[in-house]
């Protein structure tokens, strides 16, 4: 039983709610629709992503082929974030959402260095409408909007119905019928995390895809610009 | 649409190795100064050498601390909640335990040094004793702050916490040489003192060194990236600053009787060795960031 | 989705990794068994305070494909933008662009007050007026125009008063202004859009483009149409598709000359030579009507040729002939066209690939026809017309101007009913039309035209346009040019009626304001009534009449108040709580169909052009030897097989494959294809292809940040072997040369893209349009902009913003369609020259003036027109004289 979390784990624990989401990859078109709802939804800044598409191409001419990620959060089971957290401000929700307290994150970037996925940030200060800055962000699973009895905000937007939400401890839901019906692998399940970010029919491409450095010159000058930018500010110290 | 990224930043920059050397230094440096309170006559009195060193030991403790201290708040993305993480301690954060005892420590310091000034021995060995555990726990727990990362693999292993302990030796007896030998004071029986500790530093730092080198070559697919990043980006830091300066070049130093003990021949010893321990941590630090910059 | 497949624990345990006891409780037993699942939407609550969000419906128009949205509203700012879940199209979906939308209401650089030109034009010194100065000017500048004409009793003139529009989505109110005022000089975009697709489509089977039914298919053949990222209807298409390939098993090929997302996702794809399309969709008729694969009864009863007639026609297309043009294999087209002959229902799709190409009519046409001839046209799954409804104009409604105006409508191409706005600035410099006022509105050709620089000149010349008025509320390349402008508001803070055929439940949907325009800005259609009860104050010039009304909402109520069914539901205040009509049901939250309140699909309507006629309207109708049904001279339906069926909006109300209005002009009334130019090219040349990517529209997105973020520079795609051959590596900086000039940028180098092609996209690569677009966010922001977004101020992290292709593209229309040819202009690609740097433009104005002959000589009249079309069988010698179309455009 994994030790420093506040809630247990809840896949499969009766009478729990274990959220989960699918991402079909066959459906996936990168219409990036998901990412533009969610910077929207929370005012995102520019810099940091909650969700992001990651894009390979592969094969030679004629031959070709264009491969899509979505990626987010995974509200790990058994989230590695949140034990090392010294404050608490990340903590883990009994219905599976691991989720962030601003009032309380000193971004000491303990479970950014933490999580697997990089699926954490941190807020910049300089931002438009909501002025939270200077802590640790994520992607909340939108448990604002779940617990009002809606889905989250991209995968409302989905436009191929790539991403769908619901609890997988509930049998009759659609998550437990795709899980139940089509291989899917999770990222990294090697590492313990249990991540409830479940994919269906990913090609070898696209899993190796997550691995993998920019590799067009188009994509690694604007990671190098990325990096420039960012250089010399407080979080980015000189290390890359 | 090209290939797109989220581009990542690696989390812990200069600030957090600057730190990890400084709260390392800081506490062995106590650990020396506190060692004749401490050991007394165990180990056949050596630790009495360091009388001479206690006071400016325990001063440059104190002072390297201080840097310490505010050099993490810094840090921070929220100075002011520097307090945060003995309000609401987490219990399963070396973060939280690390806050906990680095004022703790500070208060040892002070206590031993108002002991020392005031005479007060069993002040002394209170503070003495529990300070140096608590000196401990601070290389300690910065070790275990990356070890218990378990998804980064160049960190996730127990050698690292020891290997910061014995980082910060090396580090520590540095201080104490250079201070000892400016003011001449590197007497035949501390460099006695001084030289069984680097020895023993060095030879364990090569070993771990070595290990490190065979679990990266063997290890996982993460570790065989963290053995490419490491030689590819941090080629010179490793094997240069690392290896050649900062373990071998001191512990072929060190090893040779006579010469290992002379004051100043030490004395280059232990800085080189300080270098090392400096750049072994950067180097682990940024590397095992890095293996996950493009997930 | 309920072929269940086998499940076994340990394979679930395998893949699924940590799923752990979850799996033993599931019940496989119905697909259709729910739990109480989430909300598709139709919500939305604050993540800071957890309070509800307003919500207010509103059609997007972030591009043109105007789905419902639903916006979201908090402490009087709109925060969030979301599908309308009634819109039976948009399904509750959103694009990028879409979601992105309300950046375009709080750009910081928005025009915030209406701007009179104080130094040069094109200098950029304004000063702020009123909006009730700004109109007065305007209505005075009108003024003068129309006293001058009624002086000199010449209505010619008042085509002097020109107004320019890329998108009007105003629902007839641009029409309505220009023809109170007398002027038919009203000019659109669609010749550099789409419109020979549109050319090569409309006389077959009455207006508009093809409505597929992806959900329901089987086979599907993309011809140039990123359908996945753009083309008409990108949102509701896309969400079909995918549901047609992933969750119908429907095979999908894609030709394209690059990689698009679309036939990156396609189970084929083909990469055709430029311009071939057309080759390769002849070869497959020819292969199919030779194989006895087509549909015999749909030719004979519905269309206007014998199977026969098209045997002998496609007897030149063989595949070996459609290899040699297009490079795609005779063993390839062969197997496509069974395949796609044989699988039923299929569909075809085509957007702009191969219709924007000198002749690009035909290829449309050729693409048309595969559909016709397998019997797939109006067929549940297969290839459907389009699905529009319309509202009715508030009276009375001004006529249309006395005068046709040679610019709106130039007369070389009478075929090209959706014109040619390409060639006005070019008239105009040759002194053919004179102008006195131009206005624009959602229009930005110095930056969305071929040879834009054109545009450029032409605009900036204030002896051929003496007064330029935009209605823009953003600082384009072009409203940079201009003397006033009177700032619209965004489509958020707008009222605008609207109805797109973007699926198959026909529907109607609004705009209104979300919120009050910001910072007292007004709204177009505001200025349109201002300006004419300016210049008619009286009445007495007989056009304040058409403006009547008290207010704006007034005007949308007389759209929608009286429309039956409507009117019952609550007319204009149902459209304004609901957003769109009808209401066919909800989107089903496992399947997203559009369910009734029982769960059942409620399909839409297909086969229409076999509804039958009523007696009481066969009452005194006709029915000629061929079985057209006519009525007071009108052709309202034919008779099939003794069945009297509304048939198609074609005077034969068959589908016309043989389309006579084209012999009449000397071309093939039958869908041929011809060679063109660039397929000709020399070796070390290449064709210059753009395109448009899924996040971003035109030229007007480059300033919303989370678009820029995801897309903000468009190096040149180049084959790894073709750059190879020219000692390109990827990241080079290039020059991209055509006979106009050059512009320098860097080359990718990809595996997608034809080897013979050069792709640039077109989002990217702005001189104006604000300071994100030009990465100059940190400047400082003008006096008469909202300002505004610390995170633009400091957060971007972006170096480059493009090199924009267009200087460089020349000008060559289609002679049927009017169409420009974006797809034929010739480069080469070599390494940059010292000196050269990221973004240098050189484009000869001389050149493009050289094109502009050049074009006419294909026109009806020109002589490459003749030499080409040998095979037409008229009598050369008495071609229809040119003519102004009369009564107005
Ligand atoms: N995201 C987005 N969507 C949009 C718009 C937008 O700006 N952005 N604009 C809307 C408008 S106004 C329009 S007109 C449509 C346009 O929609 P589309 O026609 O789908 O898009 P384009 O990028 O103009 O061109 C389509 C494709 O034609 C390919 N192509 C070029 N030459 C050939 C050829 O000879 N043969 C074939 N087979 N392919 C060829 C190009 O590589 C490109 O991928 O999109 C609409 N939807
Ligand atoms: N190279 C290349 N060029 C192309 C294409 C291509 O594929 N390749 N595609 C072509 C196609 S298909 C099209 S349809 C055209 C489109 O080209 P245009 O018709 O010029 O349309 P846009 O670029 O969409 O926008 C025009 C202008 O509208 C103004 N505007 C924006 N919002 C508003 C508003 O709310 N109110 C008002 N009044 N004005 C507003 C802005 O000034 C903006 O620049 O581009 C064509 N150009
Ligand atoms: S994906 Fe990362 S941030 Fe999310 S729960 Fe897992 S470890 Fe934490
Ligand atoms: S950055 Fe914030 S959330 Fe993350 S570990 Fe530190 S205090 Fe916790
Ligand atoms: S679940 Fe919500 S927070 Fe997470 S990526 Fe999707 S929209 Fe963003
Ligand atoms: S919205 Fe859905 S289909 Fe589009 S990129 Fe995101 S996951 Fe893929
Ligand atoms: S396709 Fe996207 S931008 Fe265009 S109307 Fe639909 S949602 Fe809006
Ligand atoms: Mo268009």
């Amino acid at each position: 039983m994994p030790v420093g979390l506040q809630a247990e784990p809840s896949l499969g624990v009766p009478g729990k709610k274990r959220w989960a989401m699918v991402v079909d990859l066959r459906r996936c078109i990168g219409c990036m629709a998901c990412v533009c709802a969610d910077k929207a939804e929370y005012d995102v800044p520019l810099g940091v992503w909650r969700t992001i598409v990651k894009v390979k191409d592969t094969g030679h001419y004629p031959n070709t082929k264009r491969h899509f990620m979505p990626r987010l959060c995974n509200h790990c089971d058994n989230p590695p974030c949140v034990r090392n957290c010294p404050t608490e401000a990340t903590y883990k929700h009994e219905d599976g959402f691991v989720l962030q307290r601003y009032e309380r994150c000193i971004a000491c970037r303990t479970c950014v260095a933490a999580c697997p996925y990089n699926a954490r940030h941190v807020l910049p200060k300089n931002r438009d409408r909501v002025k939270i800055g200077g802590v640790v962000d994520k992607c909340t699973f939108c448990n604002h909007r779940v617990e009002k009895g809606l889905q989250p905000a991209c995968v409302q937007t989905c436009l191929g119905r790539s991403r769908i939400f619901g609890d997988l401890n509930d049998p009759n839901s659609e998550v437990s019928r795709l899980v139940a019906r089509h291989k899917t692998v999770v990222l990294k399940p090697d590492k313990g995390t249990r991540p409830q970010v479940y994919y269906i029919k990913p090609d070898r491409a696209q899993t190796e895809q997550v691995f993998s450095a920019p590799h067009s010159y188009a994509a690694r000058s604007d990671a190098e610009d990325f990096y420039r930018h960012n250089r010399g500010s407080k979080f980015f110290s000189g290390v890359l | 649409m090209f290939e797109y990224m989220e581009y990542n930043i690696a989390p812990w920059g200069q600030e957090i190795v600057i730190y990890f050397f400084l709260i390392g230094a800081a506490a062995m440096t106590f650990v020396y100064a506190a060692a004749p309170a401490v050991f007394g006559n165990v180990f056949g009195g050596v630790a009495k050498s360091m009388e001479p060193f206690q006071k400016i030991g325990l001063l440059v403790s104190l002072i390297l601390l201080a840097i310490c201290g505010p050099l993490l708040i810094m840090d921070l993305g929220q100075p002011s909640r520097f307090l945060y993480p003995i309000l609401y301690f987490h219990w399963t954060s070396p973060l939280s335990w690390g806050s906990l005892f680095l004022p703790l420590f500070g208060l040892c310091i002070i206590g031993f040094y108002f002991g020392l000034v005031k005479g007060n021995q069993e002040l002394m060995r209170v503070t003495g004793i529990l300070g140096s555990l608590l000196a401990l726990s601070m290389p300690l727990y910065t070790g275990l702050d990356l070890m218990v990362n378990q998804t980064r693999e160049l960190w996730s292993n127990p050698t690292i916490p020891l290997l910061f302990v014995i980082l910060s030796m090396s580090s520590g007896t540095a201080v104490v040489a250079v201070i000892q030998l400016v003011r001449g004071q590197l007497t035949a029986q501390a460099v006695e003192f001084l030289h069984a500790f680097l020895y023993l530093a060095l030879a364990v730092t090569f070993a771990l060194f070595l290990a490190e080198w065979v679990v990266l070559n063997y290890g996982t697919g993460e570790k065989q990236q963290a053995w490419e990043i490491i030689n590819q980006q941090f080629g010179f830091k490793y094997w240069g600053m690392t290896f050649l300066i900062g373990i071998l070049a001191p512990l072929v130093l060190v090893a040779m009787p006579k010469l290992g003990r002379d004051p100043r021949i030490l004395t280059l010893a232990a800085v080189l060795s300080a270098v090392g321990a400096y750049s072994f941590r950067e180097v682990l630090i940024y590397a095992g960031q890095l293996t996950q910059i493009n997930f | 989705m309920s072929d269940s497949i086998k499940f076994t624990r340990r394979d679930f345990m395998k893949f699924g990794g940590a799923v752990g006891t979850a799996a033993g409780a599931l019940g496989l037993t119905s697909s259709r068994l729910v739990a109480m699942e989430q909300d598709l939407g139709g919500k939305d609550y604050s993540p800071a305070t957890g309070a509800e969000r307003q919500a207010v419906p509103y059609t997007c128009m972030a591009c043109n494909i105007e789905d419902g949205g639903v916006a979201y509203v908090e402490n009087g700012r709109i925060v969030k933008l979301e599908g309308n879940m009634d819109h039976p199209n948009t399904r509750g979906k959103l694009c990028a662009k879409g979601n992105s939308g309300f950046l375009h209401v709080y750009d910081p650089d928005r025009i915030m007050t209406p701007l009179l030109r104080t130094g040069k034009r094109g200098e950029g010194k304004w000063k702020r007026i009123s909006y009730d100065e700004a109109t007065t000017l305007l209505a005075s500048k009108l003024r003068e125009v129309i006293d001058r004409a009624d002086a000199e009793h010449k209505p010619e003139i008042l085509n002097e008063i020109v107004f320019k529009y890329g998108r009007d989505r105003t629902g007839g109110a641009v029409g309505r202004f220009m023809h109170a005022l007398g002027s038919n000089a009203v000019l659109n975009h669609t010749n550099i859009c789409e419109s020979s697709k549109k050319i090569g489509l409309e006389p077959t089977w009455g207006p508009d483009i093809e409505s597929c039914d992806w959900a329901n298919t089987k086979y599907i053949l993309n011809f140039g149409s990123n359908v996945l990222e753009t083309a008409y209807f990108m949102n509701p298409n896309a969400q079909r598709l995918v549901d047609g390939v992933v969750g119908n098993k429907a095979k999908l090929v894609s030709f394209d000359v690059r990689m698009s997302n679309t036939s990156g996702f396609a189970d084929e794809a083909f990469f055709p030579y430029p311009g071939t399309d057309g080759a390769i969709a002849l070869a497959m008729a020819h292969v199919i009507m030779n194989e006895g694969l087509h549909d015999a009864d749909f030719i004979s009863n519905w269309t206007n040729v014998s199977v026969k007639q098209l045997i002998d026609h496609l007897k030149p297309y063989t595949p070996e002939f459609a290899e040699e043009e297009s490079g795609m294999s005779a063993k390839d087209i062969r197997r496509i066209a069974r395949e796609f002959a044989t699988t039923k229902p299929a569909t075809t799709f085509s957007y702009r690939g191969p219709c924007k190409h000198v002749w690009g009519s035909y290829q449309e046409a050729a693409i048309n026809m595969l559909n016709v001839i397998t019997g797939n046209v109006e067929k549940k799954g297969g290839y459907c017309l389009p699905r529009g409804m319309g509202w009715p104009q508030p009276q009375p409604e001004p006529p249309k101007g006395k005068t046709a105006s040679l610019i709106a409508a130039p007369p070389l191409y009478p075929l090209a009913s959706h014109h040619v706005s390409t060639h006005a600035p070019y008239m105009i410099k040759k002194g053919e039309a004179k102008v006195s006022v131009w206005m624009h509105y959602y229009d930005n050709p110095v930056y969305t035209y071929p040879s834009s620089h054109v545009w450029k000149e032409m605009l900036s010349d204030e002896k051929l346009i003496p007064f330029q008025v935009s209605f823009s509320p953003y600082m384009s390349e072009t409203t940079e040019l201009a003397d006033l402008i009177i700032p619209d508001v965004t489509y958020l803070e707008r009222h605008d009626p609207e109805s797109m055929p973007g699926g198959l439940y026909p529907c109607l949907s609004i705009r209104q304001p979300v919120v009050k325009p910001l910072g007292g800005t007004q709204e177009f259609r505001q200025t349109l009534i201002d300006v004419i009860h300016k210049v008619d104050p009286d009445g007495s010039k007989g056009m304040k009449k058409y403006f009547a009304f008290n207010s704006v909402e007034d005007w949308m109520r007389a759209h929608f108040d009286a429309i039956p069914g409507l009117k019952e539901d609550g007319g204009w205040d149902f459209m304004k709580k609901k957003g769109v009509w009808p209401i066919y049901g909800e989107v089903d939250k496992v399947t997203a169909k559009i369910v009734d309140k029982n769960g059942n699909d409620v399909e839409p309507d297909y086969g229409l052009y076999t509804k039958e006629i009523s007696a009481s309207d066969m009452a005194g109708a006709e029915v000629d030897p061929d079985g057209t049904i006519k009525k007071d001279g009108q052709a309202i339906g034919v008779q099939v097989n003794g069945r009297n069926m509304v048939g198609f909006g074609t005077p034969s109300r068959r589908m016309e494959l043989y389309k006579a209005s084209y012999k009449k002009y000397g071309f093939n009334p039958l869908p041929v294809y011809k060679r063109l130019p660039s397929r000709d090219k020399k070796a070390d040349e290449l064709v210059l292809t753009t395109y448009k990517v899924n996040v971003h529209t035109q030229s007007r997105t480059a300033s919303l940040k989370y678009l820029a973020e995801l897309y903000h520079k468009n190096p040149a795609w180049i084959n790894p072997k073709t750059a190879a051959a020219r000692g390109l590596s990827d990241g080079d900086l290039i020059r991209v040369t055509s006979s106009l000039g050059y512009i320098v940028t860097r080359a990718h180098v990809t595996e997608g893209i034809h080897p013979d092609v050069v792709a640039i996209s077109t989002a990217c690569g702005h001189s104006a349009y604000g300071r994100l677009a030009q990465l100059k966010q940190r400047e400082q922001a003008a006096d008469y902009v909202q300002g505004g977004d610390a995170d633009i101020a400091n957060n971007v992290w972006w170096n480059d913003k493009g090199v924009h292709p267009n200087p460089i593209i020349r000008l060559a229309v289609d002679p049927i369609g009017g169409s420009q040819g974006w797809y034929d202009t010739v480069v080469t690609v070599s390494k940059a020259e010292s000196g050269d740097k990221y973004g240098d433009t050189n484009a000869s104005l001389e050149a493009s003036m050289k094109d502009y002959e050049e074009t006419l000589r294909y026109a009806y009249t020109g002589d490459i027109h003749r030499s080409k079309h040998q095979e037409v069988d008229i009598d050369w010698n008495s071609l229809p004289e040119p003519a102004l179309p009369s009564g107005g455009h």
